[in-house]
């Protein structure tokens, strides 16, 4: 009952949103190249189905393989921190500076380094490096919040470094990595999509280029529709790595305590 | 009797300058069962890694005069690895000693503890009780000669407490490892343990110790009787000797 309602709720507000905005448009009669009804973006949607899908699946692949990429890296990279700390220190930064630094101000020069006819590399690297620095700092924390006592207790019986990481770190640090996981899905995303509208015409079919596309031909109805796709997209991934978190904790982590009722 | 550890004047200073145990000197003999007395903070805990090997005094010594015996360690927390089952969690020292390992003898461990029937359990369904027995039948899986516990039942109601302290002086009798308990409860101490070792306030060192020659295990009507409350209070007596002293 409860669980029906909270998807009910956010349906209601959809509604009435939608409602407010249809009649709007029509009584203030707004042109649709600065606002189109939702009416008019539900019609565009039902007619660029096909070309905005392609796009989607275009934009959706670079963003999944980015992402994994970004796992593998930034889990790996914080396995590394671990095991030594002079290594950490000396490399941490630099993950931080990557970091920080706009990734759209970076995104002329990788085009250049892989050559505007390896564009989808250049998309990926540009992904990749947005989604990887939140696994690697929660990994990072992850790792270290092992139980001390259990630490104790791995020394106690003379564990060695790998059984330690594997029987006791990782699986302490598997919740924080999930949780990370979770804000890299978004970034990698929105790192994709970044680099695509930087790359500009012609290098991808992703659904930067059919905003683009849309806006020069002045389809704002398109664009809102592109942009609806867009955050649909978000909203999957979100949902799907959601998922994972809850199946790889069920059981046993604290935050899937709520979930037993209901 | 022989000695299974020793420390011999241990010292144990921390970064910070807090100077936490202070020559303390207290031997385990083989098949006893010792308990440490002492108010908070005096370095019960760090007595216990002394003697595990987990670290190194400052000063003085620590002696395995058999060579390094095989330990077990129980923590005040049950301490299981909440993602792992009852089993995995018990199995965990024969694993990372890399000891061949039988289904059949992690079971018969759950057993003596009472836990037969929870083998697949995951700890976070398990009560505080069923827990700590989890955490000593993963303690004894190896079949430690040593065996040392740091405030292991103080979380606990007292009943549970009561039946525990029953089932660790039964493992004790069945399996004749030596015991090191850390307790802050008089009678506890009183109950398990033949020699009971009071600790000063910190920086700790011994200022008194006890012997109680009453056989183990004891009858369960030991906490009533008259000798269990004449040693009592002779030991809350020095506890709060040590105390006024400190004050003073
Ligand atoms: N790793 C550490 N670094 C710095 N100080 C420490 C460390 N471990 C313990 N201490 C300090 O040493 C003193 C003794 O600590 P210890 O844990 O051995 O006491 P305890 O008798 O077990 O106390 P309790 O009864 O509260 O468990 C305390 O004052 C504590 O703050
Ligand atoms: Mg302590």
């Amino acid at each position: 009952m409860k669980r029906a309602f909270s998807l009910f709720l956010p349906l209601i507000v959809a509604a009435l949103f939608l409602g407010l905005w249809e009649g709007a448009v029509t009584a203030f009669a707004i042109k649709p190249f600065v606002l189109p009804a939702p009416s008019a973006i539900g019609l565009a949607l039902w007619r660029d189905a096909g070309s905005l899908g392609l796009s989607a699946l275009v934009t959706l692949r670079i963003t999944v393989i980015a992402f994994a990429l970004a796992l593998v890296m930034g889990v790996g990279l914080a396995v590394l921190f671990a095991q030594s700390r002079l290594i950490a220190r000396s490399l941490y930064p630099y993950a931080v500076a990557l970091q920080v630094t706009p990734v759209v101000a970076i995104a002329p020069l990788i085009l250049i380094w892989v050559g505007l006819e390896h564009a989808q590399r250049a998309l990926l690297i540009l992904a990749t490096i947005v989604a990887f620095f939140p696994i690697l700092s929660n990994t990072t924390l992850g790792l270290k919040s092992a139980d001390p006592n259990l630490v104790a207790l791995f020394d106690l019986y003379g564990a060695g470094r790998w059984q330690k990481l594997w029987r006791l770190q990782l699986p302490s640090a598997l919740p924080f990595i999930l949780a990370g996981a979770k804000v890299a899905g978004g970034l990698a995303l929105i790192g994709t999509v970044v680099a695509e509208f930087v790359a500009g015409s012609g290098t991808s079919a992703g659904l930067a280029w059919r905003i683009i596309e849309a806006g020069n031909r002045l389809q704002v109805p398109k664009m809102f529709a592109a942009l609806f796709v867009l955050s649909a997209l978000g909203l999957a991934i979100f949902a799907v790595l959601s998922w994972i978190e809850w199946l790889a904790l069920r059981g046993w982590h604290e935050s899937t305590l709520d979930r037993r009722e209901g | 009797m022989s000695i299974i550890a020793r420390l011999e004047g241990a010292s144990k200073a921390f970064e910070g300058g807090i100077l936490a145990l202070d020559g303390l000197t207290l031997s385990i003999p083989e098949g006893g069962f010792v308990s440490l007395l002492g108010p908070s903070g005096c370095g019960k805990s760090t007595a216990l890694r002394l003697l595990a090997g987990l670290e190194a005094p400052s000063a003085g010594r620590r002696e395995w005069p058999g060579g390094k015996p095989q330990m077990g360690f129980v923590f005040q927390d049950a301490t299981l690895m909440p993602w792992a089952s009852v089993f995995d969690n018990v199995a965990l020292p024969l694993r990372l000693l890399r000891r061949p390992m039988a289904a059949d003898e992690i079971a018969a461990a759950l057993e003596r503890v009472g836990l037969a029937a929870f083998a697949r359990a995951m700890p976070r369904s398990l009560s505080g009780g069923m827990r700590m027995r989890a955490s000593l039948a993963r303690a004894l899986i190896t079949r430690p000669q040593l065996l040392l516990l740091d405030e292991p039942f103080a979380a606990l109601d007292e009943l549970t407490r009561e039946d525990l302290n029953d089932a660790l002086l039964a493992l004790h009798t069945a399996q004749r490892f030596s015991a090191v308990f850390v307790t802050h409860s008089v009678g506890e101490s009183v109950y398990l343990s033949n020699r009971i070792i009071v600790m000063s306030p910190r920086p700790g060192r011994v200022i008194a110790s006890f012997t109680n020659d009453d056989p183990l295990p004891r009858p369960r009507g030991y906490r009533s009787s008259a000798g269990f409350a004449a040693r009592c209070g002779e030991i809350s007596f020095a506890l709060r000797a040590g105390m006024k002293e400190a004050v003073a």
